[in-house]
C-alpha cells in the first residue's frame, strides 16, 4: 500500500517492568500499525503494547544519519530564543 | 470428559454436524487464504498478516476436528483422510479459489464474522466439546474481522486508485447472500437449542448478521446486496444446497496432503 510510515513498537511482558522496544512496523495508517504490531509480534502474551508513529518521536541528541530521518521536529524556536548556550 | 452423556442422540448428532461443518469451514478458509498468502498479498506486511491469520484458522480447524471426532466417535485422521469429497461441508462460497484480494477481504469481514456469531453462540453450550473451542477462536477471529473492516475503508477511499471499490463491492455482492444462507434455518438449530447446546436459533443469528453487516457496509459507503434465501435443496447438517462436486477433490487432496500420507509412515 502507498503512503506507509514506520511505527516503533513498545511492549512489556509483566506489569511494572520498563517498556521494551521490540521492533517496528511499516503501515499506511495508525489502525493498520496496531493490527500489524499485534499480529507480527505475537511471540509473547504482552501485558501491554504500544505503537508510536516515528513522526511523534523527538530527537534529543545524537546523529543517527538517515536511519531516523523520519522522526518529528520541534517547531523553530521564537526569534531571540537561544537553543544552546553560547549561540546567538 | 464430557457432561453431555444425557444428550439425546439427535442433539449429539447435531452437535457433531456443527463441529464438523465449522472444522471444514476453518480448514478450507485457511487453504483458500494460503493460495494468496506469501504470493499474492499486496505487500510484505499483508503477506505476514495473512500468514498469521492462516495459522489461526488452522488452529481453530484442529480444535473443531477434535471436537467432531469426539462427538462422532471417530478419529481426526478418519475425518481428514477417509471422507469422500461429497462428504465435505465447507461453505459453497469457498468451493473454488478466491479470485482476488478483494475476495479475501470480503471473506475476512463477512464469513469470519458469521463464524464468530456461531462460536459466540457456543460459549455457554451444554456440550463441552463445543464450548471448549469457542474461547480461543473468538479472541483470534475478532482480529481477522477487524483486519477485514479496516480494508473496507481502504477500498472505499476515493483518494486512491490502487484498490478499486467496485472490486470489493462485487466480492461483497457474492459473499453476503451466500454467507447469510450458510447461517441456516431454524430446522437446523432446533435440536441444539432444545438441548441448550446452542443459545440462539439460526434465524436469530442471521438477523443479527444482516443487521451488523448492513451498518458496516453502509458506514463505509457500500451498497447492501439483496439476500434471497433458498431452502428447497438445503441440507441442514452440511449447510449446503448440494455436496461439493468432484472438482473439489483436488482441494481436499491439497489441503490434507492425503495422497502423500504414506510418507508419514
Amino acid at each position: 500500500m502507498k503512503g506507509k510510515r514506520t511505527y516503533e513498537v513498545f511492549a512489556r511482558i509483566n506489569a511494572g517492568e520498563p517498556l521494551q522496544s521490540i521492533g517496528s512496523v511499516d503501515a499506511p495508517s495508525d489502525e493498520f500499525a496496531k493490527q500489524y504490531a499485534k499480529m507480527f509480534y505475537d511471540e509473547e502474551d504482552w501485558e501491554v503494547m504500544f505503537v508510536v508513529d516515528r513522526k511523534n518521536i523527538l530527537k534529543v541528541s545524537g546523529d543517527p544519519g538517515h536511519e531516523y530521518d523520519d522522526v518529528g521536529e520541534l517547531e523553530a524556536p521564537p526569534a531571540g530564543f537561544t537553543t544552546q548556550a553560547g549561540e546567538r | 470428559m464430557s457432561s453431555d452423556t444425557a444428550l439425546s442422540s439427535e442433539a449429539r448428532e447435531a452437535a457433531y454436524d456443527l463441529a464438523l461443518t465449522l472444522a471444514d469451514t476453518e480448514f478450507i478458509t485457511a487453504h483458500r487464504y494460503s493460495e494468496w498468502g506469501m504470493l499474492g498479498a499486496p505487500d510484505i506486511e499483508e503477506d505476514i498478516a495473512l500468514s498469521s491469520i492462516i495459522q489461526d484458522e488452522l488452529g481453530h480447524a484442529r480444535a473443531a476436528y477434535k471436537a467432531a471426532a469426539d462427538l462422532g466417535d471417530t478419529s481426526v485422521d478418519d475425518l481428514l483422510y477417509e471422507r469422500s469429497v461429497d462428504e465435505w461441508r465447507s461453505p459453497s462460497v469457498l468451493d473454488t479459489e478466491l479470485d482476488n484480494w478483494a475476495e479475501i477481504i470480503a471473506s475476512l469481514a463477512v464469513l469470519d464474522y458469521a463464524t464468530v456469531l456461531v462460536f459466540e453462540n457456543l460459549q455457554n453450550s451444554s456440550v463441552d466439546e463445543l464450548s471448549g473451542i469457542a474461547e480461543k477462536v473468538l479472541q483470534e477471529e475478532s482480529q481477522h474481522i477487524q483486519h477485514g473492516q479496516v480494508w473496507l475503508g481502504v477500498y472505499a477511499d476515493e483518494q486512491q486508485d490502487e484498490f478499486p471499490k467496485e472490486e470489493l463491492q462485487d466480492a461483497l455482492d457474492s459473499f453476503v447472500p451466500q454467507v447469510a444462507q450458510w447461517l441456516g434455518r431454524d430446522e437446523g438449530s432446533e435440536a441444539l437449542v432444545d438441548a441448550d447446546a446452542f443459545e440462539r436459533s439460526n434465524s436469530e443469528l442471521r438477523e443479527e448478521f444482516l443487521s451488523d453487516i448492513t451498518s458496516l457496509l453502509e458506514s463505509n459507503g457500500y451498497d447492501v446486496p439483496d439476500v434471497d434465501l433458498e431452502w428447497d435443496e438445503w441440507d441442514d447438517s452440511t449447510r449446503r444446497q448440494s455436496p461439493p462436486e468432484s472438482a473439489f477433490e483436488r482441494t481436499v487432496d491439497e489441503v490434507t496432503g492425503r495422497q502423500h500420507r504414506y510418507l508419514a509412515g
